[in-house]
């Protein structure tokens, strides 16, 4: 399995690169979630946007996120308890280092 | 105009989702386009990928009397 299917196929999260065409849906530098879908074609992947619902975008315009599970656990930790749409890195990096909340968007 | 996809074909099974002050983004839109009455649609249509595939998809968009249709999206595949 190369890493574009990776990417579409697996659940987690990825960085923006660019929002061409959607910029009031994607914003660069911000993290989303994947929603696995087996059904995209190769170019596609399937996040949740800036509209708090998920749709299908050009996997291209995303790099996926490593993290630890520790610390995808307690991301996921983190956006269970707010309702979070999508999360800049400078704020992912904060939540992670315990030094802020995340903001609630609703 | 997204260039993810190119819709080749009529929107068929329009439907409007939400209307109003259901809609999350209401305040966003009108700020952006003014207009009035804004709804939230889905339908159907034929799409050319980039890679030249056609496939018929949901897609969803915004809609108001003297904006038109706005911040169209790729909901899902249907075929």
């Amino acid at each position: 399995m190369n890493s574009a299917t990776q990417t579409r196929t697996r659940s987690g999260f990825v960085v923006c690169l660019t929002n061409e065409g959607y910029e009031f849906d994607l914003k660069p530098n911000t993290i989303y979630e994947i929603i696995p879908d087996d059904s995209l074609e190769p170019e596609d992947i399937r996040v949740i946007d800036e509209s708090g619902e998920d749709y299908i975008y050009p996997n291209d315009y995303f790099v996926r996120v490593k993290m630890s599970r520790r610390n995808t656990a307690r991301f996921m930790t983190v956006l269970a308890r707010h309702v979070l749409t999508g999360v800049s890195l400078s704020e992912l990096m904060r939540i992670l280092k315990g030094k802020t909340r995340a903001k609630s968007k609703m | 105009m997204p260039k993810h996809f190119k819709i080749i074909s009529e929107k068929t099974n329009r439907q409007v989702m939400r209307s109003g002050r259901g809609i999350d983004q209401l305040k966003e839109l009108k700020a952006q386009y003014g207009g009035k009455n804004w709804r939230k649609c889905k339908g159907e249509a034929d799409i050319e990928l980039s890679s030249g595939k056609i496939r018929r998809a949901e897609l969803h968009w915004y809609e108001a009397h003297g904006v038109g249709e706005r911040r169209l999206k790729f909901k899902k595949y249907l075929d």
